[in-house]
């Protein structure tokens, strides 16, 4: 952002709208494309002011109980674990981007990219496979710390490495001659630049652990996200328990969130990537050939055993593949994933495009909001979704279709549309943050400079902007497939009847702990995930 | 060309209801007995079945927010309890059917005609032939005390068996007594509770515990896990290592509970619904029940697996199964109080 305004202020003319100014003024908010954001906010925002809407007005009959003998547990054990994923997942996620991005050792391209491979295990499946291996002494907070590490650490990884890269490689010459060591130039130079990119991945970590349900349930821990679960199935009356835990672990998410935002705001990106090619620094044989064998031993812990181990149960079950059904699985989760990615890349697009084109404060609060879903747990959504979509039936659908004559019982609730949208808010982060980011990779002057020359902002949009985003919306899509692919409550609770993906599938299989089936399934998931962050990874290095 | 693509976009968007002939299931069930079973049905009626399957919590809350938009016609569960939550916030109607009530016994299922039970699941105590000497064993009672300090498998307080079985402990003997017993028992635990009844199984063969508190029918899907893989070995090895006792012989008897179903109040096709209920509890599905899946048929005259016969006759807990519901929620509440989980 410094650099846009430094770009705009030397600007040529001083006819265009500076790149930082917030305006405040109705006109632009007004707007027909500020409208439509408005009106996709508001439709991303029911599900949420739902969840609000029962921590204030809605009576908490158990809340006491819940107070008195459970609360603090789940406290302590997600503080717990959060403070042994976060410093884990740091050192794993740190030291494998620092090694890949600065040095030239054997097999450095290949382990650019399998690193990333982690990200295909659901935590679900890393806890059936991993138990396996180690018996059910794994099931412990030990285990699951590892374990989240283990799956988690990629994202740490990923954007550490794109900063690291994003830097001059000339920065850690010059920290060369001026006669810093390997660890002097990593501790002085390398982690202060790249913190932003730490905290923003290390803030993923946080978000994945706080939400997941499947694993925790699994090895019986318990977390603020089994006891919204607990509360909300099992008690009498206990929606509004539930919502209230919800809101206490938004309200935390919130806090970090802000907390993250503050600490970068000191430590700007440059955005200009280097356009020197950095130079990697050749280790000696040794050295080379025991960070090798470092990145080797993290990736044999986190992928290679995990999978390996599930390919040796699903060997037993490997008739499943002459099933027909088993096909029809594999097509429903891809398909649906793919177009829920797609959409959530568009709708993100859209919603950052008229931030930049309008910058009013308000649109910006909107984008934020839109940004919330990630940090809320998937069942939490489905509940905040299916009462405004059984509403709109009720009310509006059935009358209406009832005087064309059609007798239906529901309209938009238990259909892909209600699945897709739930979806859509749970995941269109993924989406924005992607397509901000690029945006603000190209800066604001080759816009202008597309408008001054005559173009609308649409054009400019799908005709200049569009093709340099190309990577951010790639990015948006592939993020947004894999974690469609792999997500599992949201799923269970919304889906039409007699459909099944593959994660539903697996978890079904691993609840009847039929595990040789279950491990033919997961296998299928991370597979499909795996081709999407290879490619993810190659658009990634591309860019540099 | 677009017309179809207009119909199909449509049958999407309508879902299911296109099809005439159906009936919808909720079901928590989740067993390939049951898909036979379904499958069977619809060969023999040309009856449609749609199952969603899920636990039965999310599937009495979908039921709920539904309303009368609800699709489903059956709601099926595994326990008692569920069907009495379900009914207690009035998502089942009453049926009519004489078939239901020669088949099942009154004491299984509802006497308001709302749920009936479809199979029978014994809650017993299974234990380590080598270490365990049967005398030693007497009642559920008993495993509060310490001779068993550190010797007691039994998983976590969410799942719906445990809740039962404590909530026949409150209705026989108070809540006072209850958090006792359940606190007696956290102190006797081998482990943390996790895993499920099978994993309880497994841990007492490899020696992390002498005693397991399981369902019946685990040790049935146990001792005949098929030939291939390593975890189906081990599961009948560890199967070979232990054997069953029903405590509370000489008292109460021991603690029984349904997998069982019930019509939804807003059912479309209630015709259908009591058909498929009718048929699941037809000697023919009861057989498939007790052969394939292990559990006690609710009909009489249906021949056992060898394993459920090798077992014989045992005294069953004659508590109304409708009072497990009731006090589920104070169940759940008193394993919270005696940090059951931690």
């Amino acid at each position: 952002m410094s650099q846009d305004k430094l770009k705009v202020s030397k600007g040529k003319s001083g006819l265009y709208r500076s790149g930082v100014t917030t305006r405040r003024s109705l006109k632009q908010l007004l707007a027909p494309s500020s409208l439509l954001v408005m009106l996709v906010a508001f439709c991303i925002s029911i599900p949420l002011i739902i969840i609000l809407f029962h921590l204030f007005w809605g009576e908490s009959p158990n809340w006491e109980h819940i107070q008195k003998y459970l609360l603090k547990r789940y406290i302590f054990n997600t503080l717990y674990l959060i403070a042994g994923i976060l410093p884990l997942s740091f050192i794993l996620g740190v030291s494998c981007a620092w090694f890949v991005a600065i040095y030239e050792f054997p097999g450095r391209k290949f382990f650019e990219w399998a690193l990333v491979l982690p990200l295909a295990t659901p935590t679900y499946v890393a806890a059936l496979s991993y138990s396996g291996i180690f018996g059910s002494k794994f099931q412990s907070m030990w285990g699951a710390i590892l374990l989240f590490s283990f799956v988690l650490y990629p994202y740490v990884y990923l954007l550490t490495r794109t900063a690291l890269l994003r830097q001059s490689g000339n920065m850690f010459e010059v920290a060369r001659s001026l006669g810093l060591n390997g660890r002097q130039s990593f501790f002085r130079v390398g982690l202060p630049l790249t913190r932003p990119a730490i905290a923003g991945g290390l803030s993923l970590v946080l978000m994945e652990t706080l939400n997941d349900y499947g694993a925790f349930d699994y090895f019986g821990i318990n977390t603020f996200t089994t006891g919204i679960f607990k509360a909300w199935l099992q008690y009498d009356d206990g929606d509004a328990d539930a919502m209230r835990l919800s809101a206490c672990l938004l309200t935390f998410v919130i806090i970090v969130v802000i907390t993250e935002r503050l600490q970068r705001g000191k430590a700007k990106y440059s955005n200009k990537a280097s356009s020197q090619k950095s130079i990697r620094r050749k280790l000696s044989t040794f050295k080379a050939f025991a960070t090798s064998a470092f990145l080797f031993l993290v990736l044999f812990i986190t992928f290679i055993l995990p999978v390996g181990n599930l390919f040796r149960d699903g060997w037993y079950a490997r008739e499943l593949f002459r099933d027909k059904e088993f096909y029809l699985f594999s097509l429903n989760s891809i398909l649906l994933a793919i177009i829920t990615a797609c959409l959530i890349a568009i709708i993100g697009l859209f919603i950052c495009w008229v931030n930049r084109l309008h910058k009013h404060t308000f649109l910006f609060l909107l984008k934020r909001v839109c940004n919330v879903g990630y940090a809320i747990p998937g069942a939490v959504i489905a509940i905040g979704v299916m009462v405004p979509f059984i509403w709109t039936d009720r009310h509006i659908m059935i009358p209406f279709l009832d005087k064309l004559g059609f007798d239906q019982r529901q309209v938009l609730h238990g259909t892909f549309l209600t699945l897709i949208f739930a979806y859509i808010v749970r995941f269109l982060s993924a989406g924005i943050s992607s397509i901000d980011s690029g945006y603000q990779k190209i800066g604001s002057n080759i816009s202008e400079a597309s408008k001054s020359l005559g173009y609308s902002d649409l054009k400019t949009l799908l005709k200049v902007e569009l093709p340099l985003l190309k990577t951010s919306m790639i990015t948006a899509i592939i993020l947004g497939f894999v974690d469609l692919m792999k997500e599992l409550p949201l799923t269970m609770i919304l889906r039409p009847t007699n459909f099944d993906t593959l994660a539903t599938k697996t978890f079904e299989k691993i609840s009847n702990e039929q595990l040789s089936e279950s491990s033919i399934y997961a296998i299928v998931i991370i597979f499909t995930c795996m081709i999407p962050i290879i490619i993810l990874n190659k658009v990634i290095r591309r860019e540099k | 060309m677009f017309k179809k693509l207009g119909i199909f976009f449509g049958a999407l968007l309508l879902g299911t209801s296109v099809v005439a002939n159906e009936v919808t299931v909720y079901s928590h069930r989740h067993y390939d007995a049951d898909k036979k079973l379904f499958d069977e049905f619809t060969r023999e009626t040309g009856i449609t079945v749609n199952v969603i399957k899920a636990k039965s919590d999310e599937l009495i809350k979908r039921l709920e927010l539904e309303g009368e938009n609800t699709n489903a016609d059956v709601l099926v569960t595994v326990d008692a309890g569920r069907l009495y939550r379900a009914k207690s916030k009035d998502l089942l109607q009453v049926v009519e059917s004489k078939t239901l009530e020669e088949r099942i016994p009154a004491h299984l299922r509802d006497p308001d005609k709302k749920w009936f039970g479809l199979t029978v699941r014994a809650r017993v105590i299974v234990y380590s032939k080598d270490r365990v000497k049967p005398p030693q064993l007497s009642t559920y009672a008993d495993l509060a005390n310490p001779q068993w300090k550190g010797k007691i498998l039994i998983r976590k307080s969410t799942n719906i068996y445990n809740q039962s079985l404590l909530a026949s402990v409150i209705a026989h003997n108070g809540e006072e007594k209850a958090i006792a017993w359940a606190e007696g028992v956290k102190k006797n635990m081998a482990r943390k509770p996790k895993g499920n009844d099978r994993g309880q199984v497994l841990a007492v063969a490899a020696g992390e515990g002498d005693l397991a508190i399981v369902n019946t029918y685990y040790l049935g899907i146990m001792q005949n896990a098929p030939e291939g893989s390593k975890e189906w070995k081990e599961q009948r090895e560890a199967f070979s290592k232990v054997s069953v006792f029903f405590p509370d012989q000489k008292g109460n008897g021991t603690h029984i509970n349904v997998s069982g179903a019930g019509v939804t109040k807003h059912a479309p096709n209630k015709a259908n619904a009591i058909k498929l209920i009718e048929f699941l509890s037809s000697k023919k599905a009861q057989e498939v029940y007790a052969k394939e899946n292990f559990e006690f048929p609710v009909l009489s005259g249906v021949e056992l697996s060898t394993l459920l016969k090798s077992w014989g006759d045992f005294k069953r807990d004659d508590l109304s199964l409708n009072k497990l519901g009731e006090l589920n929620s104070e169940a759940s509440k008193v394993f919270d109080i005696v940090g059951w989980d931690n």
